[in-house]
């Protein structure tokens, strides 16, 4: 199975636990013979190498100067698009798309209406937990993009109770899409792999 | 080839008018559809205006953009974007494929350039200003911010377009574009907009007593539009000439500090400010002026001196940017220092004082009008390039023109 996963982190980007998690998701998946590609973030590294098996594709954002996370997230979401683009053009036959955080999701509401290719979407956190103005502008349109995200993905996964228990509070409607995947469970990569089943047959 | 696909991407377009941009995108894609081109136009969508609008061979798609909320300007231009982006590339699987995306200005440069990437096709940008010009500098992130992305749109794309050469050196300066990736295609004007509009005296009194000679400005009211210089020579315009009364048509954040430079130089009485005005009045405005004066310090083109010239005023402009390239002085207008209201001042008087030039400067005006400035014209020199810019990408082995297959 040919997974391609979207981060803002990893290593050696490391800022918080979401590069933990998607090298340690990225290297499990690879040991279990997937094909692991992951497009990410990095302002300091350009281009495509091969870590321990997995592809990455490495970003940076065009646009150096920005006035909040979210025109960040904007305009990075492009070279997304692009690493996507080419992905899809030269190497065709994705299986799963997996965006990590809000900040990956953007490309994906364009994408969606592209190719019909299954989309799971992970959040570690939500603005609403791990931000004090979550009721500023800015946290509210950040929970628009969570909301937004979470609506148009095959499979929502949260990677914590805390989380899974706020997505179940503020999108009731996503519960059934909804899986709990935890970061630090015993069984975190077969959780995955289950989910990534479900959506692939799902599709057919 | 068969017709020609277009996929245009404009913040603005009627009845969404925020600046000059709508009426151009509306006559050249009015004038493109003309000459055979297949048009698929998103834009902002308008209280009241449809979602989707058929006219002839273009479709107006007009996208969400106020529903969530946003902390500025900038964030809500790119999650305006976001349904932009999903709207284009719906249509563009609805369609098949395209041939050409075109944006303009940074309001529209995400969506463009994803569309570029994903159904690899050439993107050609318009640049009507820039960040830098428009600021005069760049002086915080948020400006710096825009300039970077207008810099993206730009090195993105395989040509752009600048409406004067003025603006191509600004673009090739400021963003180290090549040259020969930029071109100059100026705005145009609609020649017969004027036809039927008269200045009745009813409507004139609205505005000056019977024995007075409106002076005209017309344009947002915003630092780079040198609005204070104008003021700044009227004392000395109503010394030799105290029938003159200046009309000052627009908004901007800066109206009010304009009104206070008014009455602080003691000629509020001989000023008129009267904020937006509808279409037709401003039409019947121009009919009563006797000159119509645009004192940019900044001006990229200055499509207002050209609806000016249409209507059959004589024009006074600051000799900067686009004004200085359309105006040839004493020949179809008068060119002042910018920035210097003594210059300004000594020919609003010159002009008032020699009815005889007046009268040739706009016969002049009119024919260049009639001659270079007619959206048939820019609309072929784009379809043009349009094809041109297929012509060089033919042989391209990353050009495809539709969405990729899973």
């Amino acid at each position: 199975m040919r997974i391609v996963i979207l981060t803002a982190e990893f290593p050696p980007r490391v800022v918080g636990d979401l590069s933990n998690l998607v090298s340690f998701t990225a290297r499990s998946l690879s040991n279990k013979g997937f094909d692991v590609n992951v497009v990410a973030f990095d302002d300091w590294r350009s281009g495509f190498e091969v870590k321990g098996g997995i592809k990455v594709y490495y970003v940076s954002n065009k646009v150096s100067s920005h006035v909040n996370p979210f025109t960040w997230a904007s305009s990075l979401s492009c070279e997304y698009t692009r690493i996507l683009a080419d992905l899809l053009w030269e190497q065709p036959g994705i299986d799963i798309i997996h965006a990590f955080e809000w900040s990956s999701a953007l490309p994906l509401i364009s994408l969606r209406e592209a190719v019909p290719i299954p989309y799971v979407q992970s959040f570690l956190s939500l603005e609403e937990l791990r931000s004090h103005s979550n009721l500023s502008l800015l946290g509210q349109t950040i929970k628009w993009v969570e909301s937004f995200s979470a609506s148009l993905a095959d499979r929502v996964v949260a990677h914590s109770a805390t989380t899974y228990s706020m997505i179940r509070a503020l999108y009731p409607w996503c519960v059934e899409k909804l899986r709990l995947v935890d970061f630090n469970g015993p069984n975190t990569v077969e959780e995955l792999i289950k989910v990534y089943k479900e959506v692939s047959e799902r599709h057919g | 080839m068969d017709r020609l696909r277009v996929l245009m991407l404009s913040w603005e377009y009627p009845p969404r008018v925020i600046g000059g941009l709508a009426t151009h995108v509306k006559h050249l894609t009015e004038e493109l559809r003309n000459i055979g081109v297949e048009i698929i136009l998103l834009t902002c969508n308008y209280p009241g205006a449809p979602e989707m609008e058929r006219l002839g061979n273009m479709t107006v798609k007009r996208v969400e953009s106020y529903t969530a909320p946003t902390p500025d300007f900038a964030s809500w231009v790119l999650l305006m974007n976001l349904n932009m982006e999903r709207e284009a590339v719906r249509s563009v699987r609805e369609l098949g494929g395209i041939d050409i995306v075109h944006a303009h200005d940074w309001l529209v440069a995400k969506p463009a350039i994803s569309v570029k990437h994903l159904c690899r096709v050439p993107l050609i940008s318009t640049i009507h200003s820039t960040e830098q010009g428009r600021r005069r500098g760049l002086h915080t992130d948020y400006q710096r911010m825009i300039h970077q992305i207008e810099w993206w749109l730009t090195y993105e794309s395989w040509k752009v377009v600048c409406c004067s050469n003025y603006m191509k050196e600004e673009v090739t300066r400021f963003f180290n574009t090549p040259s020969d990736k930029v071109l100059v295609i100026p705005n145009g004007v609609d020649k017969n907009q004027f036809d039927g509009y008269s200045c009745p005296r009813g409507f004139r009194s609205r505005y000056a007593a019977d024995w007075e000679k409106i002076i005209l400005y017309v344009g947002r009211l915003v630092p780079e539009k040198g609005v204070n210089v104008l003021l700044g020579a009227m004392p000395s315009v109503l010394n030799s000439h105290p029938e003159a009364k200046l009309v000052v048509v627009g908004e901007g954040y800066c109206k009010e500090e304009l009104m206070r430079i008014a009455g602080q130089l003691g000629i509020f009485p001989k000023v008129h400010f009267t904020g937006y005005v509808d279409d037709e009045t401003l039409k019947r405005l121009y009919k009563c002026a006797s000159v119509a004066v645009f004192p940019s310090l900044y001006e990229p083109f200055g499509i207002v001196a050209l609806e000016a010239m249409a209507s059959g005023v004589p024009i006074i402009v600051s000799d900067v940017g686009g004004l200085s390239e359309i105006v040839e002085n004493n020949v179809n207008g008068l060119k002042v220092e910018a920035n210097n209201s003594d210059s300004l001042s000594r020919a609003v008087a010159y002009l008032l004082d020699n009815p005889d030039l007046a009268e040739r400067l706009k016969q002049n005006a009119f024919k260049k009008v009639v001659e270079i400035y007619n959206w048939r014209s820019i609309a072929e020199r784009t379809r043009a390039l349009y094809l041109k810019t297929l012509e060089e990408a033919s042989g391209n082995p990353w050009l495809r023109g539709r969405l990729p297959a899973t």
